[in-house]
């Protein structure tokens, strides 16, 4: 597995980034490379809401094109572009991303998770003592990641990812980008959906009371 | 000071003529008219300006200054102030180069890099400072602030078939200047100038970083002020500054994105409930920064 050096930089132009990244597959891609993963890593400002999407390929000479159309797609609306790059792996790695889940099933495990997590805002003692002055229900507000996964003809596989504090956000926005990664040409039939978040490491920062609910945020303790 | 004559050095910074000349005398001064602060004594000079001297020596001569109870700031150059105040005397960045600051924090870059000439046949140093949004407002506002602050226009360039704009300038006098107080200090990577902000300065440089990296968004009929970053650190200094003027942010938070085997980190704080109103009201009313303040700069 070799890691790029970065085919972008910020206020870098697509085209621009079509070149340098041909310039690094010339060079870098071997015989023994399977893989090249390209991502594009952002936040869209409007909605709040982080987004990645990747793309798996095989095929050496797709890669510049494909690293062009991902900056193309994410600089749609008011984003703001993270980092665009591509790691080459000597193996399957598009194989450890799995996404084949129907959408019920997702909001499904997210309910059991808000669940869970409401429980567990109990023992904060600001949570105590707004149940204890008659709160009745407990929201939750965490940061979720949804996963979709897209058939393609261009690539072994592409992923589209969002985050965000509240579910709704967080789908409304992958909807968006399942609808722009297939107006780039990029992608086209759903094949399923997953959802990620790290439960036993979120904690309380803010609580807040309105009326008969109490509103909870959490976030991971910054690394 | 940096390199040159001394008579060069003052003319450069202090943007004041003539120069008064450290162990000389004042000139003569009206009447009364003289204000203490620390070992500073600030007088009224006959010319309508104002003498700064310290144990009796003359070492600043401004044609202008302005005199708050606490403190007297004289006008430098690009954009920056002298203060004088019981605390000592320190430069402070104008209320317009502060925002403008914090948009290059949010939204700008300001580098270096080496280019290789041809025709030289060699390589060059190249000067970068600049700003691009979506939002149109905002690189007028920040073209403003600019040309306010270096007297002179950036470029501008518009994406083709995108809302993006750019406004650059080339210059290694920007570069510089912008470096000393660590505005930017690598893609993603910012220091607040807290040092050389006064609270007029810090809340406009917050309201240049909030336009680009700030988010106000809805959780059901709950309302999330945040500030995001990748660096951790120049987020923390955002906090801090939030703290000297009397905010309370929430503890700095990581948005984690699993990725294969990878998690991916960036960083961002909160801003209490009870903060909000205060937050957006105060801090855009009062950043001092006037006619270039257009309506609808920030994000919501």
């Amino acid at each position: 597995m070799m890691t790029s050096p970065g085919i972008w930089e910020p206020f870098d132009r697509p085209k621009r980034v079509r070149l340098k990244t041909k310039k690094y597959i010339d060079e870098m891609w071997k015989d023994t490379t399977k893989e090249c993963e390209i991502w594009v890593s952002c936040r869209d400002r409007e909605e709040d809401v982080g987004f990645d999407v990747r793309i798996y390929t095989g095929d050496p000479k797709e890669v510049p094109r494909l690293a062009e159309q991902l900056l193309n797609l994410a600089l749609i609306g008011d984003t703001k572009v993270y980092d665009l790059s591509l790691e080459l792996h000597d193996d399957e790695a598009s194989a450890e991303e799995d996404y084949g889940k129907d959408f019920s099933t997702i909001e499904r495990i997210y309910t059991e998770q808000q669940g869970l997590l409401a429980d567990r805002s109990k023992t904060d003692e600001r949570v105590k003592q707004a149940l204890a002055r008659g709160a009745k229900d407990v929201i939750v507000f965490a940061d979720v990641s949804l996963f979709c996964q897209l058939e393609t003809d261009r690539a072994k596989k592409v992923i589209v990812e969002t985050t965000a504090d509240d579910f709704g956000r967080a789908k409304e926005f992958i909807d968006k980008l399942v609808d722009r990664t297939r107006n780039e040409g990029l992608a086209g039939r759903v094949v399923g959906y997953d959802l990620w978040r790290d439960l036993e490491r979120l904690e309380s920062y803010e609580v807040r009371v309105e009326g008969e609910d109490v509103f909870v945020w959490m976030g991971y303790p910054a690394r | 000071m940096g390199s040159g004559r001394l008579r060069n050095q003052y003319e450069g910074r202090f943007n004041q003529g003539q120069p008064a000349w450290s162990g000389e005398k004042g000139g003569e001064c009206l009447p009364g008219g003289v204000k203490q602060l620390s070992e500073y004594e600030v007088r009224e000079t006959s010319a309508g300006g104002y003498a700064l001297s310290r144990g009796g020596i003359m070492v600043g001569d401004f044609r202008s200054g302005r005199i708050d109870p606490d403190r007297v700031t004289f006008p430098l150059s690009r954009g920056t102030w002298l203060e004088v105040s019981n605390q000592g005397v320190r430069e402070i960045l104008a209320p317009e180069k502060a925002m403008m600051g914090g948009l290059i924090a949010s939204d700008g870059g300001s580098h270096f890099y080496y280019r290789y000439d041809e025709k030289k046949g060699g390589y060059s140093s190249q000067y970068k400072t600049s700003f691009a949004s979506t939002d149109r407002e905002l690189t007028d506002l920040f073209e403003g602030l600019f040309e306010a602050v270096y007297g002179q226009a950036p470029h501008h360039y518009e994406y083709p078939g995108r809302d993006l704009t750019e406004s650059y300038v080339s210059s290694k006098g920007v570069f510089y200047d912008l470096n000393n107080f660590g505005i930017k200090t690598g893609p993603f990577e910012f220091h607040v100038p807290r040092e050389h902000l006064d609270d007029a300065g810090k809340r406009a440089y917050l309201t240049g970083f909030f336009s680009g990296d700030g988010t106000i968004s809805r959780c059901g009929n709950q309302f999330e002020i945040r500030i995001y970053s990748k660096h951790k650190e120049g987020l923390k200094e955002m906090k801090q500054t939030l703290e000297d003027l009397g905010f309370h942010p929430n503890e700095i938070y990581s948005e984690e994105r699993k990725r294969g085997k990878r998690i991916e980190v960036r960083h961002n704080f909160t801003i209490p409930a009870g903060e909000h109103r205060r937050f957006t009201v105060a801090s855009l009313k009062k950043s001092g920064v006037t006619s270039l303040v257009t309506g609808g700069y920030s994000r919501k």
